[in-house]
Parts: C-alpha cells; sequence; structure tokens
C-alpha cells in the first residue's frame, strides 16, 4: 500500500496548506497571540528564580532586607502567567472561531453550487456533518491542538534554557532521564491511542446493539426469546467493558509511572548534587532548590505535547473531509443575461428522452410527453415508474442522456437559476417549508416581491382564510416539527407551497402530488384551485399523481410503467380502454395498495 | 426521596469488593500525599546540613531515597485506587445496562409501542453515562478533593498555625467566586449549545431542501440565513471563553493571593532560626499544591447531584437489580465481571408438535393508543391445518388479526382460543414455543444468518431443522452465492442482503426458531418484496413441507396476509377484511363466483401483472 499512503500524505500537506490560507488574513492577531505565549512562558520561570533569590540572599545569610518586595514579585509572576494565559485562551478562541466562521459559510456555498447528484450520492446526514462535526474538529486544531502545542513546545525550550543557564551540570544530570521518558510517553501513547479505538468500536457495537434489539423486539416477545436476548446483551457489554478495562489500565498507570520518574530524576539530582560538593561545583541551596523546582515544570508538558500531536492528527482527518468538498467543481450555471427579457410563453415538451441516475441504468427510456399551455396532464405509474424523475429533469435539476427537453420554450438548463420561478412553479411532493414566518416561506426570502403578488398568489391558491386564522397571519412563525411555532397539517402545507409556485405567475407549473392522504377538505379546495389556474391563465400543468381521483379530473392522462410509457389518452378514453389505468382505479376504488407493489425483481 | 446513591446500592453491592480495596486506596495515597513535600523539606535541610559538614553522605542518601519512599507511598495506591474505582465504575454502569435491557424487555407490548427507540437508547446510553459520573464522583473524588484537602491543611497548620490561618484566609471567598463562576459559565454554556442547535437546525432544513432553493433560484438568501447564524454561535462562544478566562485569573489569583505572606513571613521565621530551610521550601509546595486544587470541592457538590436527575429518567426502566445467587464467590473482585452472566437459561417447555386450531370469538381489538378500532367483532373458526389467507384493502386490519392471534396485545373485547384453550391463559413460553412469526418488517439481527434462523436456539441440535427451513424458504441457492453460507454475517457490518432475501431469511426464522416444530405459522405479507415467481414457489413449497400432505409430525395451520392475491388460489379458505370486519369468506372458487371485492381485485391485479413491461433495471 505505499502508493495510497504517498497519496494520504500529499493530501494532509494540502489540507494543511489550505488551513495556512485560512489563517493568512489574521496574521497579526496570531502574532499576538506568539508574544503572550513566549512572555507567558518566561514569566512562569520566575518564581523558582525568586525562591532561589530568597534562599541564598536572604534566609543562608540572615539578610531580611527586600523579603517582601520579592514575595510581592512571586504574587505578581503568578498572577501575570494566570492574565497572559487568559489573553491567549481568549485570542486563540477569537481567531479560530473567526477562521471557523469563514470555513463553514465558504463551505455551506460552495455545497450549495455543487450539481444534484451530489445530494443524490451522498446521505444528508454525511452532508449536515462535514458541515457541523468536522467543522468542530477544525475548532478542536485551533483552540486545544495547536494552540497546546505550540504553548508546551515554547515552555519546554524555556525552561531547558533557565535549567541550563542555572546549572548546567544539574542539566547534564536531568537530561540523563530524558530518554526513557520519552520511550515511556511513547509506548503509553500507541497503546492507549489503540485501547481508546477498541473502547469506540465497542461502543459503537452497544449502539447497534441497543439499536436492533429495541428494533426488533415485537420478534423477540413473539418468540419469548428475552432471556436470549438479556444474555446476548450482558455479552456484548462484557466486550465493551473489557476494551474499556483496557483503556483504564492504561490511563490508571500513566500518571503514577510519570510521577514515579520524575521523583527518582529528584532523588539523583539532591544526591548528585550533594555527592559532587554543593560548594565544589559552585552549585548554592538555592539553585538546587530553584532547579529542583523548574524539573517539575519540565516534565508537565513532554507529557501532554504527545497527546496534543494526536489531536492534530485526528483533527487533521475532519479537515480533510472538509476540503475534499471544497475541491469538487461546481456546476456551471446559465448566465444571468442571456434569459432576462425572455417572456416565457409555450407548455412543456419532452421527445424521445432517455435519462438515468445510474450509468447503464436508464429510469426513463425514450418517453415523448407534451403539455399545452392550459392544459393539465397528469403522470401515473407505480413506485420506481420514473414519474418523480421527469419533474426533476424539467426543474432542471439534471440533464438528460439523450432527446429534447423544454419548458416555456427554453431548456430549462439555460434557464438563469434565479430567472428559473418566472418559467417554472413546482410543487414538491415532501413540501419543504423552513422555519421563519408564513411570508418569508412564501417569498423564500425574496425583499423584492410586490405584495399584491403575493396576495394573489395566496387567493388563487385558496389559503386566505388559513393565513387568516393564523394568531399573527403572515408574520406567524412555521414550525419545522420540533421547536416554536405553528404546526400545519400536510394538506396546509401542500397548499401554502402552491401559493409560493405561484407568487411568481410562472409559465409551467409542475406539481407532484403528496402520498399521504391529506384532509378532504382542504383537497377539494386545492383541486378547485388548480383547475381554475389551468383555463384562466393559460398555465400549462404537469401533475404526477399518487391519487388516481385526480388524474381523473386532469385533460390528459399518461400511465408509466418501468421508465416507459405505456398508456397515454383522456381519462374517459382509458378507462374507456379497461387498460393500465382502468385496472389501478379498479384498485384505488376498492382501497388497495397499488403504489408500492413493484416488488424488487433483480434481487429476489 | 431517598437519595439515589442509596437506591442503587445493590450496584455497589456487586462492585463491593473492589470498592472497599479502591477506597483503601484512595484514602493511603491522599493521607500520604503531603509526605513528597514534606519529605524533598527534609533532604533539601539534610543536604544544607551535608555541605557544612554537618551531616554524613550516608545521610544524604537516606534523605533522598527517603523522598523517593514518600512519592512511592503516594503513587503506589495511586494507580491502584484508579484502577479498581475506574473499572468498578465501568461494570455498575454495564450492570446497570442491562438491567435496563432486561426491563425494557419485559415491559407490555403497548407501552414498547409508546417510547420510541430513541428515547430509550438517551436512556441507556447518555442517562447511565451521567450517572456514572455522579458515582465517580462520589466514590473516587471524595477522597481526592476532600481528604487531599484536609491533609494538605492539616500538615500546613502542623508546620505553622499562625501562618497558615493568614494565608488561608482569602481562600473561602476564592471558592465562592469559583462556584460562582461555574454557574455562571453554565448559563453561557447552556445558550452556546442552544446556539449550536440553532445552527444545525438551519443547516439541516436549508441542505435538505437544497432542491427547492435551486428551483426557486434562493440560494443567496438561504446563504445568508445560515451566516447570521453561524455568527450568533461564534458570538455565543466567545462570550463563554470571555467569561471563563476573565473570572480564573481573579479566583485564582484570591486562592494564591496568600503565597506573598507564606514568602515574606516564612522567610523571616527561617531568619529568626524558627524555621528551616527545608520546611520553609516544603511549607510552599504544601500551600500551591492545596491551592492549584481546592477551588474545586464546591464544585464536586454539584456534580454528585446531577446524577440524581439522571437515575430519575432511568429508573423506570430497570428490571430490578439481581443480588449475587449464582455468581462466583469472588465475583465482586473480578475487574471485568457482569452480573448474571453466566444465568441459566430457563429450559424449553416440553410440548409435542401438532397443528393448532385457532377461534376467534367476536375479537375487538385496538392497537395502543390508537383513536380508531382495528377489528370489530370478528368471529372465525380456523381448523389445525388449514391453510388461511387474508387480504383486504390498506388499514382493513390484516396485520391486526395477525398480531391479535400472537397474542402480545391485549384484546378490547371478545377472546382467540388456540385448541379450545383461552390465549390468556396459555403460559408465554407454551404459547411462543409453538407459534412461527414473520412480521410485515423482516427484522434480522446483526450476526450470522444461521444465528438469525435459529434466533438463540442451540444451533448444533437445530441443525436439520435449520437447513429444512433453508430449503422451504428457497433460499438454497442464494447461499452458495454468499460468501461464508449460512455464516455469512449480516447487519451492519456484514454482507448487505435484498428486501426479497430479507424476507425469506425471516421465513426461515418463523420455521425453525420455535422450540418445538411450529404448530401455527402467522405469516403478514410474507412476499411483498418477492416477484411473481418466487412467491408462486415459496407457496407451493410451504404447502408441501406443512400443509395436510405433510407428515404428520410437521403439519402447522398457516395464516398468512397479504394484498397480492396471484398465490391465493392455493389457499383453503380466503377471508376479506374490509375495516375490521369480515367482509368476504370462502374458497377461492366460492370468492370468484360471488363475484364480490375480491372478485374484482382479483382480475384487476392479473390485468397490472398482464401489461407489466419490465425492460428498466433497478431503480434508485
Amino acid at each position: 500500500m505505499p502508493d495510497s499512503r504517498g497519496e494520504s500524505t500529499s493530501i494532509r500537506s494540502t489540507t494543511r496548506q489550505q488551513l495556512l490560507v485560512i489563517l493568512a488574513p489574521r496574521k497579526l492577531r496570531i502574532l499576538v497571540i506568539a508574544i503572550t505565549i513566549l512572555t507567558g512562558a518566561g514569566l512562569e520561570l520566575v518564581p523558582p528564580l525568586v525562591l532561589k533569590q530568597i534562599i541564598d540572599n536572604h534566609l543562608t545569610l540572615g539578610n531580611p532586607q527586600g523579603i517582601w518586595g520579592l514575595a510581592f514579585v512571586y504574587l505578581a509572576s503568578v498572577v501575570g502567567v494566570q492574565s497572559l494565559g487568559f489573553l491567549t485562551s481568549y485570542l486563540t478562541a477569537l481567531t479560530a472561531q473567526g477562521a471557523l466562521n469563514d470555513l463553514r459559510v465558504r463551505l455551506y456555498r460552495h455545497l450549495q453550487h455543487l450539481p444534484i447528484q451530489y445530494y443524490d450520492q451522498n446521505p444528508l446526514g454525511d452532508i449536515i456533518s462535514r458541515c457541523t462535526a468536522d467543522v468542530d474538529t477544525v475548532d478542536t486544531l485551533f483552540s486545544s491542538g495547536v494552540a497546546g502545542l505550540v504553548t508546551d513546545l515554547v515552555r519546554l525550550v524555556t525552561v531547558s534554557f533557565a535549567m541550563i543557564a542555572l546549572s548546567p551540570i544539574l542539566a547534564l544530570i536531568s537530561a540523563l532521564v530524558v530518554p526513557p521518558l520519552l520511550w515511556i510517553t511513547n509506548a503509553f501513547r500507541v497503546r492507549i491511542r489503540d485501547a481508546e479505538r477498541k473502547n469506540r468500536i465497542a461502543v459503537g457495537l452497544l449502539n447497534t446493539h441497543l439499536q436492533e434489539t429495541f428494533g426488533g423486539v415485537e420478534v423477540i416477545r413473539a418468540f419469548g426469546r428475552e432471556p436470549v436476548i438479556v444474555v446476548r446483551f450482558r455479552r456484548v457489554l462484557e466486550k465493551t467493558l473489557k476494551a474499556y478495562n483496557l483503556s483504564a489500565k492504561f490511563s490508571a498507570l500513566y500518571t503514577p509511572i510519570m510521577q514515579i520518574l520524575m521523583a527518582i530524576a529528584i532523588t539523583l539530582l539532591l544526591w548528585g548534587g550533594a555527592q559532587a560538593g554543593l560548594h565544589k561545583v559552585e552549585i548554592s541551596l538555592g539553585t538546587l532548590t530553584a532547579f529542583v523546582l523548574l524539573f517539575k515544570r519540565f516534565f508537565d508538558p513532554i507529557t501532554s505535547v504527545g497527546e496534543e500531536w494526536q489531536t492534530v492528527q485526528s483533527a487533521l482527518s475532519g479537515a480533510e473531509r472538509i476540503f475534499q468538498v471544497l475541491d469538487l467543481p461546481v456546476e456551471e450555471e446559465a448566465m444571468s443575461e442571456s434569459g432576462t427579457h425572455i417572456k416565457p410563453t409555450g407548455g412543456i415538451l419532452v421527445n424521445d428522452m432517455t435519462f438515468g441516475y445510474f450509468e447503464d441504468q436508464p429510469v426513463l427510456n425514450h418517453v415523448t410527453l407534451k403539455v399545452a399551455p392550459g392544459e393539465h396532464v397528469a403522470l401515473v405509474g407505480r413506485t420506481g415508474a420514473g414519474k418523480s424523475s421527469i419533474l426533476n429533469l424539467l426543474g432542471g435539476l439534471y440533464t438528460p442522456w439523450q432527446g429534447v427537453i423544454q419548458v416555456a420554450g427554453l431548456d430549462p438548463h439555460q434557464i438563469p437559476e434565479i430567472e428559473r420561478r418566472r418559467f417554472i412553479g413546482v410543487v414538491p411532493q415532501a413540501v419543504q417549508l423552513f422555519s421563519g414566518s408564513v411570508l418569508e416561506n412564501l417569498t423564500l426570502g425574496d425583499p423584492d416581491v410586490p405584495e399584491e403578488a403575493v396576495e394573489r398568489a395566496v387567493h388563487i391558491a385558496g389559503v386566505e382564510g388559513l393565513i387568516q386564522s393564523l394568531p399573527k397571519g403572515y408574520d406567524t412563525q412555521i414550525s419545522n416539527g420540533a421547536g416554536e411555532g405553528v404546526q400545519l397539517s400536510s394538506g396546509q402545507r401542500q397548499m401554502l407551497s402552491l401559493a409560493r409556485a405561484l407568487i411568481w405567475d410562472p409559465a409551467v407549473l409542475l406539481f407532484d402530488e403528496a402520498t399521504s392522504a391529506i384532509d378532504s377538505a382542504s383537497e377539494a379546495a386545492f383541486r378547485q384551485a388548480l383547475l381554475a389556474e389551468t383555463s384562466r391563465h393559460q398555465r400549462a400543468i404537469l401533475t404526477v399523481a399518487h391519487r388516481l381521483s385526480t388524474a381523473r379530473e386532469a385533460d390528459r392522462v399518461v400511465v408509466l410503467e418501468n421508465g416507459l410509457v405505456l398508456e397515454t389518452g383522456t381519462p374517459a378514453e382509458l378507462i374507456h380502454k379497461g387498460g393500465r389505468f382502468a385496472a389501478l382505479l379498479e384498485l384505488e376504488a376498492a382501497g388497495w395498495d397499488w403504489r408500492a407493489d413493484a416488488p424488487d425483481t433483480v434481487n429476489s | 426521596m431517598k437519595h439515589y446513591l442509596w437506591e442503587i446500592r445493590p450496584y455497589f453491592h456487586q462492585v463491593a469488593g473492589e470498592l472497599v480495596i479502591g477506597s483503601i486506596c484512595g484514602i493511603l495515597m491522599n493521607t500520604m500525599i503531603v509526605l513528597p513535600a514534606v519529605l524533598l523539606g527534609h533532604a533539601i535541610d539534610v543536604t544544607l546540613a551535608f555541605d557544612k559538614g554537618q551531616a554524613s553522605l550516608n545521610d544524604v542518601t537516606w534523605a533522598a531515597l527517603a523522598f523517593l519512599g514518600g512519592t512511592l507511598a503516594t503513587q503506589v495506591p495511586r494507580l491502584g485506587k484508579r484502577w479498581w474505582l475506574m473499572t468498578a465504575n465501568a461494570r455498575i454502569r454495564a450492570n446497570l445496562r442491562a438491567d435496563a435491557m432486561r426491563g425494557v424487555l419485559a415491559w407490555p407490548m403497548e407501552r414498547l409501542h409508546a417510547t420510541s427507540i430513541g428515547e430509550l437508547m438517551a436512556r441507556i446510553v447518555a442517562d447511565v453515562e451521567v450517572l456514572g459520573v455522579g458515582i465517580r464522583e462520589f466514590t473516587i473524588e471524595m477522597w481526592d478533593t476532600v481528604l487531599y484537602s484536609i491533609s494538605f491543611v492539616v500538615t500546613m497548620f502542623i508546620y505553622n498555625p499562625g501562618l497558615s490561618l493568614l494565608a488561608l484566609l482569602p481562600v473561602p471567598f476564592a471558592m465562592l467566586l469559583a462556584q460562582a463562576t461555574g454557574r455562571w459559565v453554565r448559563t453561557r454554556t447552556t445558550a452556546a449549545r442552544e446556539a449550536n442547535a440553532n445552527l444545525t437546525t438551519i443547516l439541516q432544513e436549508q441542505l435538505a431542501g437544497i432542491r427547492v432553493l435551486k428551483l426557486f433560484g434562493r440560494k443567496d438568501a438561504s446563504a445568508k440565513k445560515v451566516e447570521q447564524k453561524s455568527n450568533n454561535l461564534v458570538e455565543a462562544n466567545l462570550s463563554v471563553v470571555r467569561l471563563r478566562e476573565g473570572l480564573k485569573p481573579i479566583y485564582s489569583t484570591l486562592m494564591v493571593a496568600g503565597i506573598i505572606l507564606v514568602v515574606a513571613m516564612g522567610s523571616q521565621r527561617v531568619i529568626a532560626g524558627a524555621m528551616t530551610v527545608g520546611a520553609f521550601v516544603a511549607y510552599i509546595q504544601l500551600f500551591l499544591q492545596f491551592t492549584g486544587r481546592g477551588y474545586r470541592i464546591p464544585q464536586l457538590f454539584n456534580s454528585v447531584q446531577s446524577g440524581g436527575a439522571a437515575y430519575k429518567r432511568l429508573k423506570p426502566l430497570l428490571a430490578p437489580a439481581r443480588g449475587l445467587a449464582n455468581e462466583p464467590h469472588n465475583a465482586s473482585f473480578q475487574p471485568d465481571r457482569i452480573n448474571g452472566l453466566d444465568e441459566p437459561l430457563p429450559p424449553p417447555p416440553a410440548i409435542e408438535h401438532q397443528p393448532l386450531a385457532v377461534s376467534l370469538e367476536d375479537v375487538t381489538f385496538r392497537y395502543p393508543g390508537a383513536p380508531q378500532l382495528a377489528l370489530k367483532g370478528v368471529s372465525l373458526d380456523i381448523p389445525a391445518g388449514a391453510f388461511v389467507a387474508i387480504t383486504g384493502p390498506v388499514g382493513c386490519g390484516k396485520s391486526a388479526l395477525l398480531r391479535a392471534v400472537l397474542g402480545l396485545y391485549p384484546l378490547e373485547h371478545g377472546q382467540i382460543r388456540i385448541m379450545g384453550q383461552n390465549l390468556n391463559e396459555i403460559p408465554s413460553e407454551v404459547r411462543t414455543a409453538q407459534i412461527g412469526y414473520l412480521p410485515q418488517d423482516p427484522f434480522l439481527f446483526s450476526g450470522s444468518i444461521r444465528e438469525n434462523i435459529a434466533f438463540g436456539q442451540d444451533e448444533q441440535n437445530e441443525e436439520s431443522r435449520i437447513l429444512q427451513a433453508v430449503r422451504t424458504a428457497t433460499l438454497e441457492e442464494v447461499f452458495l452465492t454468499f460468501p461464508a453460507g449460512l455464516d455469512t454475517q449480516i447487519g451492519e457490518l456484514g454482507t448487505r442482503v435484498s428486501g426479497g432475501q430479507r424476507q425469506r431469511i425471516a421465513l426461515a426464522r418463523s420455521l425453525a426458531a420455535t422450540p418445538t416444530i411450529p404448530g401455527l405459522l402467522v405469516l403478514d405479507d410474507p412476499f411483498s418484496a418477492v416477484d411473481l415467481d418466487t412467491e408462486a414457489m415459496l407457496i407451493e413449497s410451504l404447502r408441501q413441507t406443512y400443509g395436510p400432505d405433510a407428515p404428520k409430525g410437521l403439519q402447522a395451520t398457516v395464516l398468512l396476509s397479504s394484498h397480492r392475491l396471484a398465490a391465493f388460489p392455493h389457499a383453503d379458505r380466503i377471508i376479506v377484511l374490509d375495516q375490521g370486519r369480515i367482509l368476504e369468506s370462502g374458497s377461492h372458487a366460492e370468492l370468484m363466483d360471488a363475484g364480490g371485492l375480491y372478485a374484482r381485485i382479483f382480475k384487476a391485479q392479473a390485468l397490472v401483472s398482464l401489461t407489466n413491461g419490465r425492460t428498466g433495471g433497478k431503480y434508485a
């Protein structure tokens, strides 16, 4: 695997470069942080040195003069270290949060401009976690990882300098402990990391196990298998416990062993110092004391540096996932000039079109379809027949493999995105409302929509009554599942969604009916509005009918099956013919489930 | 209400051995904790004496070794304390989780029905974790903070009571401020967490709505929204940092303010000859070690309390804790022992196989919490060994009827008899031992296919039944294509199985997972994910193996539901349900002659499958 490793190293290095680019505009602040870190590390040296001063110049000589001054310096340096620590943390947070903010917004904007296939191929949860969890790991990278690493390294250097300056001989003696120290630290780090990885896997196993046990509780009960499942769960818990204990073992050992190692070093220093004869090598008692105290400060950073390096490494992999997205090419979008002044005219034209989401797997085969202005056509078919794909293509979200597709006289792809809503109004199946007011949801935050346009659309869609009945009318907050605001029924949501599509007075209306039944009152009102619209404004309407009663009211019906047009004609013609449409009508009339009746023939 | 730590005492009892050793180590460590500083001071004094020629080199060696010994005396018990108390805590958490699982599985179905999996997981995973923190604060931090502080303060007073009193004077104020800071920071942290949740929510809905935003060309407005929430989060995060890092220097300064007295007055005492240099250094060390940690004392009690809320949420899930019965005698000392691990399984009831007759008498049934009835006064007699197929429109009560026969939910009215005996009076282990069930959602567990089919039965003993079930479910050829055949792992980390395969594995389970050969098979929509040819094959093989022509020792009553009628002509009897009532009932020929709903649907479906043009591939 040498190749892949080389590749990942190069990914790492570009990730680092990209991170530096993000930090570049904050150079000055980073410089200030560097200064506070350096000063803080310097100040930390003061207390031991003050103590040396006191012991050598006052205590051993019996001279009380100036003691209070030194005591004050001692306190001042302690306070100074604390305050500089505050400054460092605050400035680091300020820098990191600013950089993260930029990164997050940039990432979101980039995601918006990726082709829609990206959203088909990646689970939404994964995309969201790149914007949230992965950005948070970069936070860890900046604010604890890198900052901690730098602080500790600087501390290590200043303490080493001070030790050498105080007494080169003692420094030499204490240098003896450094190799075993590094060796032990490293050995522990590797083992702790492995143990923690195992622990994480075990916890994941525990979660999966809980999830599936509760998911399958009915089967368990039906077979009376509760005792077996409890024993099985205890086994999983035992595995988790063993994994945890392994990492507990190392973390229980680590600190005590470090402390003992330090004690051995200090014992050596005292004994060696005395052995050499302090006055002979010109080491004063103060120096020895200060040295012992400094040595304690030398230990902490050396033990935490490894851990911080680890944090940085794992955070880098989070950052990688962000930059992977930022490296994806964005979709080419039609320029705004080409379409600005075109008046949308004409209906829908689909001619001999073939399309699929994956290579060699066409979802639509040579489909031909026409909707004239003022005509209402219903698409009918079982799940997977390709109905929604036609709407997505007409909306310009995808490009057909082959064939012609036109909406209001233009290829949907040539319509600039910000112009599109004047050409095509879409009422999707899963009605997407956003948290915010009713008005914001209608205009999608477009401040240029005139009030009359909103009122007209609301009138046509027949939601005036609904909006008036809401506590704050247009300013009522809509709740999206959880949170505050008004909960709307699925029928009401679809009516609002229709009003939204009509605000820009589009030439073509694409309507994907909700599969779940909406209340009959809103459904009747809705159909009424839809019908009135067609005739009055010469709009072309294409409906994906999940309820065949809707299709019966259309001017024409197109029956799709497995991506092929199976039947087409007026509802009356098709019923008379007694083919597929008639059979489906029969099933629906009896309340039978006819939509999901497409078993997978490939794998079963 | 009793304190939660009192209520969970059985769990402490289960790990008592570890707790006792760990606590002894904790007490040892925290009493010895002052030794390194004190002995370092002594070693400095001896070194000074040696330098002045007042002590021998031997004395220095001993003093240095004494310091090393003092360190060992604290660090070795520390190691033991950490190990035993940490593992004891992990065991308590594991035992709580096991009991929660046991408790939940024993809940009545209607209660399980009303509780979401997410909530159960949150209780068993997150709340147990919080409870563990509370317990840790109690078992570990108690020694480490309280005893630690006492040791230091007492030693300092022994060195010099007057100086200690003066130097420690600001400490209580620092503690108060530290506690208040903790409280304020928590408020702001909550606000920051909310800002974070808001951002996640907005990202979620905007990313989920990306198609709408593209269709309507409103991407910029959406980006501005995200930017605003992101800015809010930054501000909230910074306000936490400002408060926390801003107040820390203040209380820690207050905490160590006494150092000025310690240094100045201590020095004067040394000069006056009332204190040795070593004692002076030792005293400074003691003071700094204590003040570096003492401010945590008030926070300790908060953390112990937080476990109480978690326990309150967890309590309804817990089965009564198991005692130490059947446990090895030293179980409470074993760091990786889960309570009840070797608990023997109850033996399966000894039941003679026979096909079961089922009769429903005026059965009225409602799903827990549902507003309308699912079955309204259904009466039905199913003779032993019959093959009965049930159909009807969406929501007609097909699944409800099958579930009622399983006896998992209580009936609202009427009764169900199996071989003449009231279902409620049949012990559940007898009932479940002879009914094979295939739910509408063919739920499988992670593990091998063999484990799924045997479902906790002894796989070796039941090998021939498992293979028979695999044959009946027409899975033999399918498993030939799998890497490890029957031992192929499925589930999250294993091989992917298609919906149709899943359904057939669940079918095999329903045939092989009962302790006795099933006398009744309840199959809820067993063919929805397979094509018509496979369906015909399955029906044929089910009839062959369990039908009236099968050997006596295998025959079973079969009760299956489906909305697809292609296989129904094979059934002995067909039931058509509508709105919870029986609409039509009879053989295929009778119902076709009657020309009712069944006949209409049968014809319409035949037409639909006739015109079924299969050319395309699989759809996304």
